[in-house]
């Protein structure tokens, strides 16, 4: 396999970025739904779950 | 008795449909490695560098996605003057950024063995690439300077707007300056094709998990926008209903204080 390294690279740097960002919505939804109350969570009531 | 969303450990911004997309992405991934670093063929010019195309192409691809989603959002705040609006462009326009700084950095990573350089200013795609990143930065930190949160986000839907003339100027600028690119033309076209057909199927599945990785960003991203603004108000409502409650202290105050004085006045007059 030419360019090895470059490969791997690449690969590693989207997914990587994408688990850190993806990682840092669901710690800052945790965060920001403690401090709001519950009836202005509207997704979260188990009828209209979207 | 609790329901699940009020329990503590479940307060966060997922849904049914959320942990959907979410489990969906995790199988994409792990099928587009799969297909994409073994079983697809190398390409008979860059050889195995064609399998970095295969996250290259579709960050691009969601990049200008994603900021068509953030001028619509911005357009139909500036005639609805709806939030939800307002909020979608801006959730969009973060995971636009992210997906932009990918783009340009594994074009970065493939142009080095392709081309023998990282970067080249004469190069329009990657130029323009690049502004249309960095206004999409500017966008975002309009969003978040302080003061009237009608009159910011009437402002970022402006830049929103204006930054978006900037896709069909990246997306052309391989034609109009073909001269000034070391990029080729599009090897994806309708009806036409330079690839593989193994290729262009890992192409068009990275593709296609990428948007469903894009769907339950924007969903995640739009709801920490709606908490936060949410927040926001409760904040400027709990504060007017503070200075509400001083205005209706202050006259009680100064009738005291004005009763302590003259018990004063009276006590020094006295022999």
């Amino acid at each position: 396999m030419n360019g090895v390294g470059y490969i791997i690279a690449s690969w590693t740097l989207v997914f990587g970025a994408v688990t850190v960002y993806a990682v840092r919505l669901v710690q800052r939804g945790r965060t920001l739904t403690r401090r709001v109350p519950n009836e202005r969570r509207r997704w979260m009531s188990t009828d209209g779950d979207t | 008795m609790k329901t699940l969303g009020e329990r503590d450990e479940f307060r966060n911004t997922s849904s049914r449909g959320t942990r959907i997309l979410g489990g969906l992405s995790l199988v994409g991934i792990v099928f587009m490695g799969l297909i994409g670093l073994w079983w697809s063929p190398e390409d008979s010019d860059m050889g195995d560098l064609v399998r970095i195309m295969y996250v290259h192409v579709p960050s691009a691809w969601l990049a200008y996605m994603a900021f068509i989603i953030t001028a619509i959002g911005s357009a139909m705040f500036l005639w609805k003057r709806s939030v939800w609006w307002d909020l979608i462009a801006g959730a969009s326009a973060e995971i636009g950024v992210v997906f932009c700084a990918l783009a340009l950095a594994t074009g970065s990573l493939w142009g080095r063995p392709t081309w023998g350089t990282y970067w080249l200013w004469s190069d329009v795609r990657i130029v323009t690439t690049l502004v249309l990143l960095l206004m999409y930065a500017g966008y975002l930190a309009l969003r978040h300077v302080d003061g009237d949160p009608t009159q910011r986000s009437k402002r970022a839907a402006i830049v929103g707007l204006i930054a978006a003339a900037n896709i069909p100027v990246v997306r052309m600028s391989v034609v109009w300056w073909s001269n000034r690119t070391l990029h080729q033309k599009d090897t994806v076209t309708l009806g036409d094709t330079k690839l593989d057909n193994l290729q262009l199927f890992t192409l068009m599945f990275a593709l296609v998990v990428f948007m469903v990785l894009f769907a339950w960003m924007l969903l995640h991203r739009f709801r920490i926008a709606w908490l936060e603004s949410e927040f926001e108000q409760r904040g400027l409502e709990e504060a007017l209903i503070e200075r509400r409650a001083e205005s209706r202290v202050e006259p009680e105050r100064l009738l005291e204080r004005e009763a302590t004085d003259r018990a004063m006045r009276a006590a020094e007059v006295r022999p």
